[in-house]
């Protein structure tokens, strides 16, 4: 009932994907003579692609020279990646499974369309791209529309390209296993085909496995499903990236009630440290599974890395505010730490060009403005002197000034990233706000006690000079933060001192 | 620009949430977070466990709406004396019909045909049906009945009996094909949905829900009837049958915008050949009976020949509707309306046009229309796109060639849609400037299943009781599986949140797939006879299943669980199983699973004085508890009422364990003793001799000697050993050995029996003739042998199991009784595997074993072999096999 962490390969699986990618192909062959200005999406012009085209053209009769070839690029790819000995990494792997599928059909009695299976569904993939961050390529934008083809297609000729087009496979395919066969005649008429799934000893058990584990996950039963989830990814064959999510899962339940269980955090940064993100994501290629949720590489921010951010700032702020202010100093630190953390991943790609990450920074930056500027307003902020008050000022401005910034580049990434822009200002600007409570608002009382933060938001008016309201009314407009922190600017005291105080 | 999605997402990927992913959190900062709110965070997806629990479902009722596996040609005849006016209808609309079955150049398609109920009748010639009255009338009245062509036959070895109505598994040449095929054109066969004939619209009536659904052996008989205020049928005699001699492939029951506050009066039926739409013209509320006019059908040449895969009617506007055929050629039509004549269907000449894609061979195809009335939405296997007729435009807006595949979409409301793929429930908004991708859910389902259906229930958030403005519950359902994906997406204000984790929900005992699943957009008034809505009521709604193997369709009410269940310490959640066959199962499962799992540690050393005064207070407890439970028995005999509390209980039921056991024996004449003191009651106990033929294959009526025996088989040369099988053999006896009243057992025999229905009596006493009396006879033996025995020690007749007469009482006591045997079968069961398989003390034979029932403690193992009626009484075997026994623990631990 569940997906697998595996994928399940037989002969028969195997020879109806064949059939089915070479009709495919064949029919859109057929149906370009007919209709030769059809294109459904046309395939990008990258240097996979073309290579893609490349390894396909070549005729099967030369199949040994092409396939050296191919090594040879995989190998001279591999080292231009830096990547040649690392047999760990995303592309080797899939080459050296690809290699095996190679063998694989060798084996298999149509020695001369040995290649086949492989170029055929190569070839329909050269055609489209293969999506990283969904599963579907998705095109939201209504500006992008086509004009509609008001041409429907006539029945015969429907029916004539589909027969040349079963011609041509079934010459290919001489010799069919008779479910193979029937499976074929039913997909080719429209009708869904489920190969079926794979009876090999290990499958089943991986079948079995699997079913348990969600049912106890999704039952709660946590302890059960720790145990099925510990055998799992202890299974040859068992990518612990394609469960990942389940295992957070499992983690942030159980690790609360027993010690000796690792957290969801420490098993999320775990598999940020392990798995690469350098690898290059080759469209040309076919992997057998998909990288959504499961994989990171160059243009792609692994999803676990992103969940192990947001988990990682979850977990700094998940106490109750009692204990809140007890664990502050720790969590200064591990904020800290977090924002060091992103700082350096955003130098490089893909998380240099992820507008996220720089999100989940700008809000590292905000919570900690929040959590120094809060001192302003509570009662310990009468022990502060001047000096310390000065000091702790130009932190907050500094986070406020680097929030800022972050956001900016969120904004100014091509792949757009929507966030509640006009609250964070908001947040901002009260933050902001804190820090001259005590100097412009004299006869403030010094009893602002927890809940005086709540009048705070609307006392300011009264309070406090015109100056804030225009911040209020800038950020409103959502317009030019340039304006907001050209205000900010009277409060600098250099960006130097950040590494003094942290 | 007005997003609908408040938290922040990247454009075109939007919150994309999954198991352990709550990704996408708006930091609520400390000064907002003092006005009363909870959390620091606005999760992307809730996963605290009141949110969760909030929308947790589970089933309380099932119940058989309608079954339609009667319908066949004859019935169809009766109908015909009985609601004649709505065949006449038909026929007479019919007249002009072309009546050739639409045939496919493949097999498959007509063996699918072939298996749309249970177990298919071959018959190599086709007579028709001469009857002349019928000629006039309906051209080829014998559709209904199965039509299997020769060649068919030829290849068809086995009759196929397995699967579901559009669900094939083929049986070739003998030889099991593992491939599933499915005609993804062949939807929903059961649908309903709000009706407002014009009647109903002057007199300002609210819609009447009808119920149509396709039934008969090729499923080309429509049905249509009335629902009542309680989601039942308001009479099912009325029903409207229709034969439209061909396979009902879809029944299209049009959604009306909510700002209209209306509903159509005519609901559409893809067959395998035409189009038909059919218009209600009036229902009687009282009798439920309904005059539906069946216009006449549009024919699949009025578009381009090819078969309609799906129609659509327009939300905004009554009569149009759009169609798609199975290659995505798509057209516009009307329902044209004039003066005199009959309406009548129309495509549009100019709205028409094609989203054919050669690289999508599955002939699945979907049509609805999108946020505006001049957006349709074309959904096909690996395309979703958006037509804008009025630029002349289409966008496509998910192409899924790679990863996944688009299994079904169901259209929420006027901005809202869900897309169910292979990977993820995506919920859509085809509103605003450009077509949002709100919030995703990765379903973790098997994606090679193509069988998913989705089913969308809106709820308001206010009337569940739930925090949040709106709830939607989708529903995954699979031909293949009977259970239920639940999935819930809360929606606050400009904030779309997915609560928990997906959930299953398993709908009856039923072993088959569920085909379709409809649930209605409305509230019943529940069971509740009042007429007051109670607000239990509004939390939780009414689904109706309709089986795939079956042709029954379930009434099922789902509602909030409201338990307090605490599913985050594991697995209480069992509890809700109200069925009283069920519960015991659930026991047996909880003894099972109370079975230690590890090897009890090293007993501390008692002296002997403080073990003689366990075993005495142990001996107290038990006696007392089984004094409390004859006075309930004897209550319960007496007063006839409630028998449901017939239950064998153990002796560890009855008292807690008894902590240490130095002397086996000991404890084995305390077990005597309990069983003289009570032998006079009426009791029955289950006794050593079971467990012993059990575990050693022997019957051994002492403690002492099979504890000496296990001891023996166990031995691996621990230092604990003798300890631990101590404690393994006590935790044995003391789970498996206990009490129950027979007095009691037959008395609810025969209460059973007179709740029987006359038929079911009547097969009961066919059965007690030819065996009751021998059964009877060998219970009432053995329990005076188990007294006997007691007693008399030596004089068992060897041949007495004490399962044997359980088991025979089992047969004539019904279910319930069958129950609880089960509850001691798998208890024993349960203990076995703790304790390992002593299969190497397979003695020879089941010989007695009285002899040594009376021999001293300090009988050695080894002693206890040397029996005189054993043929191979060897000292050196037993050590051989001792032997043997540390080789194999040697592999098992190395």
């Amino acid at each position: 009932m569940f997906e697998l962490p595996a994928t399940q390969n037989s002969r028969r699986i195997r020879t109806i994907r064949k059939l089915r990618y070479q009709y495919i192909n064949a029919l859109n062959r057929e149906y370009r003579k007919v209709r030769p200005n059809f294109s459904p999406s046309a395939a990008l012009p990258t240097p996979e692609n073309s290579a893609a085209e490349e390894v396909s053209d070549v005729d099967g009769t030369s199949a040994s020279t092409a396939s050296i070839r191919r090594k040879r690029r995989r190998k001279r790819l591999l080292t231009i990646l830096g990547l040649a000995g690392d047999s760990d990494s995303e592309l080797s792997d899939s080459a050296l499974s690809e290699d095996l599928h190679d063998v694989e059909d060798d084996s298999e009695a149509h020695k001369h369309h040995h290649r086949y299976h492989y170029d055929t569904e190569k070839e329909f993939y050269s055609r489209h791209e293969k999506p990283q961050d969904t599963f579907e390529v998705w095109n939201t934008d209504r500006s992008r529309a086509s004009p509609m083809n008001c041409h429907s297609m006539s029945y015969t000729d429907c029916k004539r390209i589909e027969r040349v087009a079963n011609r041509r496979v079934l010459a290919k395919n001489t010799h069919l296993a008779q479910p193979t066969k029937l499976s074929y005649f039913a997909m080719r008429n429209g009708l869904d085909v489920d190969a079926g799934p794979s009876t090999a000893f290990r499958d089943i058990h991986i079948h079995h496995l699997s079913e348990l584990l969600h049912l106890n996950v999704m039952d709660g039963n946590w302890e059960r499903a720790y145990k099925c989830f510990t055998i799992l990814i202890r299974l040859p064959g068992i990518d612990v990236r394609s469960m990942w999510g389940i295992g957070v899962r499992i983690l942030r339940a159980l690790s609360p009630r027993d010690e000796s269980l690792g957290t969801s955090e420490e098993f999320l940064s775990w598999l940020s440290g392990v798995y690469t993100f350098k690898s290059n994501f080759n469209q040309s290629m076919n992997f057998s599974l998909d990288p959504v949720f499961r994989s990171g590489s160059k243009t792609h921010a692994a999803k676990f890395v992103i969940t192990s951010l947001w988990e990682a700032l979850f977990a700094l702020i998940a106490h109750d505010d009692s204990d809140y202010t007890k664990h502050s100093k720790t969590m200064d630190h591990q904020l800290l730490q977090l924002i060091e953390r992103i700082s350096e991943m955003v130098l490089v790609p893909p998380y240099i060009e992820d507008p996220e990450v720089w999100y989940i920074n700008s809000i590292c930056h905000l919570i900690r403005a929040d959590t120094l500027s809060e001192r302003f307003v509570s009662t310990d902020s009468v022990s502060l002197t001047g000096l310390e008050k000065d000091i702790a000022r130009n932190q907050v401005t500094q986070h406020l000034t680097h929030a800022q910034s972050c956001i900016k580049t969120c904004n100014s990434k091509d792949n757009g990233f929507y966030f509640p822009y006009r609250s964070i200002q908001e947040q901002l600007a009260l933050f902001e706000k804190r820090l001259y409570i005590g100097q412009t608002g004299t006869g403030l009382p010094v009893d602002y006690g927890p809940g005086g933060a709540e009048t705070l938001i609307r006392s300011p008016f009264s309070l406090d000079t015109q100056g804030i309201e225009a911040v209020e009314t800038s950020s409103l407009e959502n317009e030019d933060e340039e304006d907001f922190f050209g205000r900010t600017e009277r409060v600098h005291f250099g960006f130097d001192s950040d590494s003094s105080n942290s | 620009m007005e997003r609908a999605q408040l938290l922040p997402n990247k454009k075109g990927v939007g919150v994309q949430l999954g198991f352990g992913i709550r990704n996408s959190g708006l930091y609520i900062s400390t000064a907002e977070r003092q006005q009363g709110e909870r959390g620091r965070w606005i999760h992307g997806g809730v996963d605290d466990f009141e949110a969760s629990r909030d929308v947790k479902l589970h089933m309380t009722s099932k119940e058989r709406f309608i079954d339609c596996s009667y319908d066949s040609v004859s019935n169809l005849a009766d109908s015909t004396g009985s609601s004649e006016d709505a065949l006449i209808d038909s026929v007479s609309d019919s007249d002009g019909e072309n009546h050739t079955i639409y045939e496919s150049a493949l097999g498959v398609q007509n063996m699918s045909a072939l298996k749309e109920s249970g177990q298919i009748k071959l018959f190599k010639n086709v007579q028709l049906m001469t009857e002349s009255s019928y000629d006039t009338k309906v051209i080829n009245p014998t559709t209904p009945s199965t039509y299997v062509p020769g060649a068919v036959i030829k290849n068809l070895e086995t009759p196929v009996s397995k699967g579901g109505f559009d669900v094939t598994s083929t049986v070739l040449r003998g030889s099991p094909l593992p491939s599933l095929i499915v005609d993804p054109t062949s939807f929903n066969t059961f649908n309903m949905g709000p009706i407002h004939t014009t009647t109903a619209l002057r007199m300002n009536r609210d819609a009447n829900h009808i119920v149509a659904f396709a039934s008969g052996e090729t499923l080309s008989l429509l049905n249509v009837g009335l629902l009542d205020d309680r989601a039942g049928l308001q009479n099912p005699d009325n029903i409207v049958k229709f034969d439209l001699n061909s396979k009902i492939k879809n029944i299209v029951f049009p959604r009306f915008s909510a700002i209209l506050n209306r509903a159509s009066d005519c609901f559409a039926v893809i067959t395998t050949n035409s189009l038909c739409v059919f218009q209600v013209r009036s229902i009687d509320l009282v009798t439920g009976f309904m005059q539906i006019d069946k216009l006449e059908p549009l024919h699949f040449h009025a578009l381009e020949d090819l078969c309609f895969a799906d129609v659509s009617f327009n939300p905004w506007d009554f009569n149009e509707f759009a169609v798609v055929d199975v290659k995505g050629n798509w057209a516009m039509g009307n329902i044209v309306k004039k003066a005199s004549r009959p309406s009548r269907l129309r495509l549009s000449g100019n709205k028409r046009g094609s989203v054919y894609d050669p690289e999508d061979i599955s002939s699945f195809h979907q049509v609805t229309w999108g946020a505006e009335y001049f957006c349709l939405i074309l959904i096909s296997r690996s395309n979703l796109i958006e037509l804008n007729l009025k630029a002349k435009t289409e966008l496509r807006v998910i192409e899924a060639k790679s990863w996944s595949t688009l299994r079904d979409f169901k259209r929420i409301n006027d901005q809202f849609c869900i897309l169910t793929t292979s990977k993820e429930i995506i919920l859509i908004s085809f509103k605003g400037r450009d077509i949002e991708r709100v919030i995703s859910w990765k379903h973790c389902l098997d994606p090679a299943d193509i069988t998913f259906k989705s089913e969308v229930r809106h709820v308001n958030g206010t009337d569940w009781g739930s925090a949040y403005d709106e709830l939607f519950f989708v529903f995954i359902t699979s031909s293949n599986k009977p259970q239920v994906l639940l999935h819930v997406f809360a929606k606050s204000g400009p904030v779309f949140q997915s609560i928990g984790g997906s959930s299953i929900l398993q709908i009856g005992n039923s072993k088959s797939g569920i085909s379709s699943m409809i649930a209605p957009q409305i509230s019943w008034r529940g069971n509740s006879s009042s007429g007051v809505i109670d607000p239990k009521d509004m939390q939780g709604f009414c689904c109706f299943v309709r089986e795939a193997d079956s042709s029954a369709i379930w009434r099922v009410q789902l509602s909030k669980t409201d338990l307090p269940i605490a599913s985050n310490l594991g697995n209480a959640n069992t509890s809700i199983i109200n069925d009283s066959a069920d519960i015991s199962n659930t026991e047996a499962f909880e003894n099972y699973l109370d079975l230690q799992t590890t090897l009890p540690s090293d007993m501390n050393d008692f002296g002997r004085s403080r073990q003689e005064a366990i075993l005495q207070q142990y001996g107290y407890e038990v006696s007392e508890a089984t004094n409390k439970l004859l006075g309930t028995w004897n209550q319960e005999g007496s007063n006839d009422g409630d028998l449901r509390n017939i239950r064998a209980y153990s002796i560890y039921d009855l008292a807690p364990d008894v902590s240490a056991v130095e002397n086996m024996e000991e404890l084995g004449s305390l077990l005597q003793q309990f069983q003289e003191h009570y032998q006079d009651q009426e009791i029955w106990f289950g006794e050593i001799a079971g467990i012993s033929s059990l575990l050693v294959q022997e019957e051994i009526t002492d403690l002492e000697v099979l504890y000496n025996k296990l001891l023996q088989c166990w031995a691996f040369g621990f230092g604990n050993d003798v300890s631990v099988t101590k404690e393994i053999v006590k935790a044995v006896i003391l789970k498996s050995l206990g009490v129950c009243s027979p007095s009691l057992i037959s008395q609810s025999t025969a209460k059973v029996y007179e709740q029987l229905p006359e038929k079911d009596r009547e097969l009961i006493d066919l059965w007690e003739d030819s065996d009751v009396g021998a059964s009877e006879e060998s219970f009432s033996t053995s329990k005076n042998s188990i007294h006997d025995e007691t007693s008399q020690m030596s004089s068992i007749p060897p041949s007495v199991k004490s399962s044997q007469p359980k088991s025979s009482q089992v047969k004539i006591s019904g279910p319930r009784r069958a129950g609880e045997s089960y509850v001691q079968r798998l208890s024993r069961a349960a203990s076995q595997p703790v304790v390992g398989r002593p299969g190497a003390s397979k003695s020879q034979g089941s010989a007695s074993v009285d002899g040594f029932t009376t021999l001293p403690d300090a009988m050695t193992p080894a002693f206890s072999l040397t029996s005189a009626s054993q043929p191979v009484p060897t000292l050196s075997k037993s050590v051989n096999s001792r032997r043997q026994k540390k080789k194999k623990k040697l592999g098992g631990f190395g």
